[in-house]
């Protein structure tokens, strides 16, 4: 017998939440935290807006055992000088950085020419805060194909259906992530750089209005924030020329990494990230081991941040240049680690549940 | 062996300083309480609440009814008055026109012409009931709550849910279209 809350139950299904937007939802409320806390983070949770969300994960004592698992060891590598890379145009030619990296510089030349072919035609991506197992979590499982196509469920049982379903959750994100990439193998660094700086933002959309908009939405936000608090909203700062110029290069870096986490069986993609991330003027190398392999800890930091010094650190294999961790920690906050659990599949073994 | 800590516990600790508990209450129900706030305000709205949600909810947590191990209905709470309060901050024909599109998105009724006769009546019948008539049903078809947990939510005693319940179900039951909507609805599965 059919009841009316059998039809209603019919009406259940609904387009579901991005995972970004969980993310974002719970940096909202860190910020609350902080500001009831007496830890004023106003600057710093705007520009933990311009962090990518869905590479944050993981806090707190688990983080902090799981980032052991990496071993320093005592070679560094920090930019030396390098003039020619410097080119002339868009402001973004302006910012780049008169110095390479030549750990970086050497593995992206070295990965360049890695011509295997993986099997399959896409990664399997999971992300969780064990170096060892590839466990899901709270970040649920990632499917990039090759074509930069991108699929996200909450669990393993739950990719086939939205495999099958073709629901796709980047809207075309990645693409441009990876085509800035691969440009940068061969292609000019500063025009390189401009394409990877707004490789986030969708094509035809004028990246000003949406930017205010976006911004406008940040500040609705932050007034709530402060309104629950019983504090008296304050617009934020203007950001200085050298902010600015940070907030260019921490645009790069995220999306950089957005093109290495998708695509990492592309040695092509690798090579172009590695050769942009070598000319990341606070770029640091430093050679370490994780999980039993040999690894790159990249460091990138942001020391103009008006609340303390920000940095993240991608952890890389040191001799093919795919993604196996990152670190990063917003000032006065725990670390956040995420490590990468990659495997190649097919499209249509996933839909199919075989993987 | 150590089993994890529910919900009251983290809480609990939140209130003793530890943050971070009371993020891992919120990634517990997060999805669900995503879902609750897209079938009722739409998926970029509810992307657009879910801080706001968190934060009163951290707010709000001293009040929090520890002998209660599940917060679940207690942030469904906290998410019903969040849209109340985004409801009320909208104009009028906005309510009207988000009445009409509960639970829109991704619409299940596509695919057989029949079903789309069927969303409409059914969604013409919900929107002539009162709120709470409605959202108690809609806690219990759709967040799968025990009508006790959907007093919960709506702060009402368990008794008083269950006979809002019933008066929301037999509301429903002889709304215009829906004595004909079961009928054939029943004959579709007796079909099958």
């Amino acid at each position: 017998m059919i009841d009316e809350l059998d039809l209603l139950s019919g009406l259940k299904t609904v387009e579901p939440v991005r995972p970004h937007a969980f993310d974002e939802g719970r940096a909202v409320l860190r910020a609350a935290m902080a500001a009831q806390a007496g830890t004023e983070t106003g600057p710093a949770r705007r520009r933990w807006s311009h962090w990518d969300p869905r590479r944050t994960a993981g806090f707190g004592v688990v983080a902090l055992a799981a980032a052991a698992a990496v071993v320093t060891l005592v070679v560094t590598s920090t930019p030396a000088p390098s003039p020619g890379a410097a080119a002339s145009g868009s402001p973004s030619a302006r910012a780049t950085p008169a110095a390479v990296n030549q750990v970086l510089a050497q593995l992206a030349a070295d990965v360049k020419v890695q011509l295997v072919k993986l099997p399959g035609n896409a990664t399997l991506e999971v992300r969780n805060q064990s170096p060892a197992s590839d466990a899901t979590g709270d970040n649920g499982i990632d499917l990039y194909a090759d074509d930069g196509t991108y699929y996200w469920a909450v669990s393993r049982s739950q990719l086939p259906q939205i495999v099958a379903g073709h629901q796709e959750t980047a809207d075309g994100e990645f693409q441009r992530d990876i085509a800035a990439a691969v440009y940068a193998v061969n292609g000019n660094l500063a025009t390189a750089r401009a394409r990877m700086a707004v490789a986030n933002l969708a094509p035809g959309v004028p990246s000003a209005p949406a930017s205010a908009q976006a911004r406008q939405a940040e500040i609705e936000k932050l007034k709530a924030i402060d309104k629950a608090q019983h504090l008296r909203y304050t617009p934020p700062k203007p950001l200085t020329p050298a902010q600015k110029k940070e907030q260019t290069d921490s645009f790069i870096w995220m999306n950089s990494i957005d093109a290495l986490t998708a695509a990492p069986g592309n040695a092509q993609v690798r090579a172009g990230v590695l050769r942009i991330m070598a000319t990341m003027p606070n770029v640091k190398v430093t050679s370490t081991t994780t999980a039993g392999q040999p690894t790159l800890t990249v460091a990138d930091s942001w020391p103009e941040l008006a609340t303390g010094k920000l940095v993240e650190s991608l952890v890389i294999n040191a001799r093919t240049g795919f993604p196996v961790a990152l670190f990063n920690r917003d000032p006065g906050q725990p670390l956040n680690v995420t490590y990468y659990h990659t495997s190649r599949v097919t499209l249509a073994g996933v839909a199919a549940g075989r993987f | 062996m150590t089993s994890d800590p529910d919900d009251a516990e983290l809480i609990t600790r939140s209130l003793g300083g530890d943050q971070d508990a009371f993020v891992a209450v919120v990634r517990r129900h997060e999805a669900a309480v995503g879902a609750y706030l897209a079938r009722r305000a739409g998926r970029d709205r509810a992307e657009d609440l879910l801080g706001e949600v968190w934060t009163a909810a951290f707010t709000s947590r001293a009040a929090y009814d520890r002998s209660f191990p599940d917060a679940g209905p207690w942030l469904f709470g906290v998410a019903h008055n969040t849209l109340r309060r985004y409801w009320r901050s909208r104009p009028a024909e906005d309510l009207m026109a988000d009445v009409t599109g509960l639970a829109s998105g991704w619409d299940p009724w596509t695919a057989v012409d029949r079903r789309v006769d069927a969303e409409s009546v059914l969604r013409h019948a919900l929107a002539q009931l009162p709120a709470r008539e409605r959202e108690i049903l809609s806690l219990v078809a759709w967040e799968d709550l025990t009508v006790a947990d959907a007093g919960r939510v709506l702060g009402l005693p368990p008794g008083s849910a269950r006979r809002l319940l019933h008066q929301a179900r037999m509301a429903l039951r002889n709304a215009p279209g829906m004595a004909a909507l079961l009928a054939d609805q029943y004959a579709i599965k007796e079909a099958n």
